[in-house]
Order: C-alpha cells, then structure tokens, then sequence
C-alpha cells in the first residue's frame, strides 16, 4: 500500500509542475492571440475570424489545468469554520468526510463530461477546423487529474503522509 | 423541483467543501435522488459553458496584469509618487498606504494582490516610522477595499457576465463610490493620526519632489486610462481592454523599467493562471447552480419574503444590505455574487431599483466584507504578512470599517452618486 501511495505521490508531484508551466503557456498564448485580433482589426483592417474562439477554448483548458494544481494546493476556496478547537479527531474525520465527498463528485463529473467529450465528436467547432470534443475533453482530462490527487489526499488522511525520498 | 439541492449545498460549505464542488454537488445529489437524469446530464455541459465564454476573458488578463505590475520596482514608483503628494500630512504614511492603494486599484482588480504588494512594503515602512503594527496593518486592509470598486474589477466583470449588466457601465459607476471611500478612509485617518500624534512622512510639500515622481510613475499610471479610455470610448471590448493592459503591463515592467526578468515572469503568469483557475471553475460550477434556481423557483420566493416585510424600495434596500454584510463575513465577494446574484436582482428589479445602481451597492459592501472578520481574503493577508491575529486588526479597523460601511448606506439612497458617470457616458 505504502509503496503505491509513494508512487502516486510522485506522480501527482511531477504531474502538477507540468501542469504549471503549461498553464504559464496557456495564458501567454491567451494574451498574444487577443492583442493579434486587436491589431489586425485595427493596424491591418482585417478582422480574424478564428482568435475568439481559440482563445476561449485555451481558456478552458487553462481552467482545468490549474484546478488540479490548485486542489493539491488546497488553494480553491472553502469556509473554514470547523476549527481544530473542537478536537483533531473531529477535524481529521470531516476532512476525511469532504474527501469522500469531493471523490463522489469528481467520479460523477468525470462520467458525465466523458460521455459529452464523446457527443461533441459530431459537433464542429465555429471557426477552427476541430470538433468541439477538443475542447470539452479538458473537464474530464482535469477532472481525471484531480481523481489522482483526491486519492493521495484522501489516503494521507486515512493513513498517515508518506514522505518522498530525495531521489 | 424542491429545494433540497440548496439545503445540501448551504451544508457542504458550511462542513468546508469548496465552494465550486459543493455548487456542482449539492444540485447532483438532489437531482440524483429526485431521478431526473436530464437535468443530470446537463450540468457538466453547463459547467463547460460557464466558462467558455470571452466577455469572461477580461478576469484572467485583468488578474495578470495585476500581478505584472505588482512586482517590486512598480509598487515602489507608486508609493513614491504617493508620498510626493500627501506624505507632508500628519500620518503621513497612513495617508501615503490610503493613495497608493486608489492608485493601485486603476491597475488591478483583486483587493488581496493590494495587499500583499502594498503591506509588504509600506507595514515594515510605517512600523519603523512609529507606528503600531496593527494600526499599520489595519490601514492596509481597510484601504485594500477599494481594489476592486475602482475599475477595472474582478466582481464586476463576473456581476456584468452573471446578470447581464454592461461592463463599462459598472465600471462607470464603480469611479465615484471608490473615490468617496479613499476620501473618506483619509478624513478617519487624519482624526486619529492628530488624536496619537502620529509623525509625518516628509517635511514639506516639495513641487519639484512631485514632478521628479510623477515622472517615474508615469507609465504604470497610464494604464487606467488605457483601460477606462478603451472600454467607455468604445474602442475595444471589455476584454481586449484587458488583454491590451497585460501586454502593456509586460512592456512596459519588462522592457522599459526592467523591474521583471523572466523568472519573475513565469512566477506571475502562474500565480495569474491558479487564481483564473479558482476563479473559473467556480463560475462555471456557478453557473450550473443558477439553472437550478430558476427552475426551482428559489429567487421568486426570497423575493416574496422580502416584500412580505415591506414593499418600500427603501426598506428593501435597508435589508438586503444588512443581508449582504453577513454573508460578506463569511463568504468571500466573488463567490457571493456567483450565488446570490441570480437570487437578488431579480426581486430588487421588481422594485424598480436600476440595475446598474444594485450592481454597485452589491459589488461594494460584498468587497467591505473581503476585511470583515471572521472570514476575510484581505484580514488574512494583513495578519499573515504582519503575524498579528485577525481579530486584533478587526478591532483596530473599527473605526475605517464604520466609515465604509457609510459609504454603503450613501450609495444606497443616493443612485446618482454612482449612476452620475454612466449617465455622462451615455450607458443609462
């Protein structure tokens, strides 16, 4: 078990720097296709037709890239009112509760949006040559990478944290 | 369709679920248990929509060029154009915190990046001048309010994007009722800085002191006029307003005052794309929500239970702020929009309030919560970056969060000191 957690931990570790540069790509790209689509209608006179959409699908797997990152953060926003005063134990057992919880939603979400990812085949998008499946594959790819991390979270706060090696 | 999925959902946040899981989850529990799978199967492909949008665009440009122009040397051409101006008052720091952050606030739209960029530097400043750390950082909190109601703003884009609001015309309104609070925070300011003798900053009003700084700030000060210039001229949408800031912020920092290098760079393109992430995923979760309230019917009952109390605007208006200001103590502003939004608009619409004038009143005292205890984005920042706790700066924050919360009142039963500059515009 021990050693599967450690695999996973390393994993989800190199999975999210990853992610984070990507994301820095992502919203670089973002910028200079909007800054294009000002100045070709502006400086050339030529308005593109293609930038709005790209950028908005670069949006949406900017989104879902950086969720990932940010659940292993334990960055995304939450009421924090449940306070250690009440005992470690209680807070350990609803920290285990909300796992379970978030391990419900992400397995429902990852369902559904894959069933959609498979509708949006036959569906094109309106000015880039690509089915809209490309795009709506970032839920369940960031939802697929969140799984991953809800079990590692999930399985520190059942069994203890593993340390990683300094290998 | 009940409303067990907001029960659940009020459930889930409050045992600490966040909050853009428990907006997707709460709606699929109740859906799963009540068997409509139709509904079920809508809710990812809401959740996509939700974010696939460019109007929506604006946040993550708006955020990152905030975090382009947070980076030291900026922030430091700020404080001193600051200082030039007001730093002979007595208090002078104090004062010097309150105009960095209105000037600040023309070029992000977050209240915490106020914050930490401003607090990291002018708390250590004020300390060594003689100040108590706490009133030092509870100048900076209260100050930090004004980010994001002085465009550009975050909230607002996500209010004009949920509520079908104009962008500019927000933006608009949003000038006046910051500006007051800026004022207002440096007449409070000014009382207590005479009351505990509290020093000045420099010796005198120096003309060449202010020409010398304003040179070196001018670049950076540009931006807002980019941004108002371009949106309320009509030149570029909202969101290529925002897109034409970051690039001018990434010019501008890295090119020709060279106070970023590339590392730095990728540190605030990350930092920008997490927080859009957060931000994102909580929208379009949002938005998935809000096609269960108004199939389920929640809106039209809280408007009957208000008008149930009374049907006076007034009274109305009374209410719901006093409404707002507890869910601004534990929620954070976005989110609060998200959620309530849809529910409230409506009904205050049906009193004949504009909505561009309900926009503001709803952005402003959700922002004033952001310092609130005991849940508060920007109390949090101040107390993490000076190691005093929340509620000590709560307390000496009294007297700035009375005065803001004024302003609140004032805004309410007087429309034309927000509605003044979009009607100039031509937006109302």
């Amino acid at each position: 078990m021990s050693k599967f957690m450690i695999l996973l931990k390393s994993f989800n570790h190199s999975m999210c720097s990853f992610f984070r540069s990507l994301c820095q790509l992502l919203l670089l790209l973002m910028t200079a296709i909007v800054l294009a689509q000002v100045f070709f209608r502006y400086g050339l006179g030529d308005a593109l037709t293609w930038s709005e959409e790209a950028s908005r699908f670069l949006m949406v797997w900017l989104t879902f890239l950086a969720s990932p990152v940010a659940y292993l953060e334990k960055s995304h926003i939450a009421l924090d009112l449940i306070s250690e005063k009440w005992g470690s134990n209680i807070k350990r057992l609803i920290n285990i509760i909300l796992h379970f919880l978030s391990l419900l939603l992400i397995i429902l979400i990852l369902w559904k949006s894959s069933a959609m990812v498979m509708r949006g085949f036959s569906i094109s998008a309106a000015s880039l040559p690509i089915p809209m499946a490309v795009a709506y594959a970032a839920i369940p790819f960031g939802f697929l990478a969140m799984l991953l991390i809800n079990l590692q979270l999930l399985s520190e706060e059942l069994f203890g944290v593993e340390e990683l090696g300094e290998s | 369709m009940s409303l067990l999925f907001f029960v659940l959902f009020l459930v889930l946040i409050f045992i600490g679920l966040p909050v853009a899981f428990a907006l997707l989850l709460g709606p699929s529990i109740a859906l799963i248990f009540e068997g409509n799978q139709v509904y079920l199967d809508m809710l990812t492909l809401r959740l996509y929509y939700g974010i696939d949008s460019f109007p929506l665009m604006a946040v993550p440009f708006f955020i990152l060029t905030g975090e382009l122009m947070n980076s030291g040397g900026i922030t430091l051409r700020l404080v001193h154009f600051s200082q030039s101006l007001v730093g002979h008052f007595r208090g002078g720091l104090a004062h010097v915190n309150i105009l960095s952050s209105i000037l600040f606030s023309g070029l992000s739209g977050s209240a915490v990046a106020d914050t930490t960029g401003l607090g990291s530097m002018l708390i250590p400043a004020m300390e060594k001048n003689g100040y108590s750390k706490r009133f030092a950082a509870a100048v900076t909190a209260a100050s930090s309010v004004i980010g994001p109601i002085i465009p550009p703003s975050g909230i607002m884009i996500l209010y004009a994007f949920f509520m079908n609001v104009s962008v500019g015309a927000l933006f608009a309104a949003g000038i006046v009722p910051g500006l007051l609070i800026g004022c207002g925070l440096m007449l409070v300011t000014h009382m207590i800085a005479k009351k505990r003798n509290y020093p000045v900053d420099r010796e005198k009003f120096e003309i060449s002191y202010v020409i010398q700084s304003t040179r070196k700030a001018f670049l950076p000060l540009l931006t807002p006029l980019i941004i108002l210039g371009g949106i309320l001229l009509g030149v570029f949408t909202p969101t290529e307003a925002a897109a034409v800031a970051a690039g001018y912020a990434l010019f501008v920092s890295m090119f020709l005052l060279k106070t970023l290098d590339v590392a730095e760079l990728r540190n605030s393109l990350f930092r920008a794309a997490r927080t859009s992430g957060i931000i994102l995923l909580m929208v379009g979760a949002a938005l998935a929500f809000s096609s269960m309230i108004t199939l389920s019917g929640v809106a039209s009952e809280f408007a009957s239970l208000i008008f149930s109390v009374s049907e006076n605007p007034l009274v109305c208006l009374f209410l719901i702020n006093i409404f707002l200001f507890t869910v601004g103590m534990f929620l954070d502003a976005g989110p609060a929009i998200l959620i309530l939004g849809p529910i409230l608009a409506p009904s205050v619409a049906q009193l004949g309030v504009e909505p561009v004038h309900f926009a503001v009143v709803m952005c402003v005292n959700l922002t004033i919560g952001l310092a609130t205890p005991p849940m508060g984005l920007v109390l949090f920042a101040a107390s993490g970056l000076t190691g005093e706790g929340a509620e000590k700066i709560a307390w000496e924050m009294a007297p700035f969060l009375i005065l803001e919360i004024l302003v609140v009142f004032l805004i309410t039963f007087v429309p034309e000191i927000s509605l003044f500059i979009p009607k100039l515009m031509g937006y109302l």
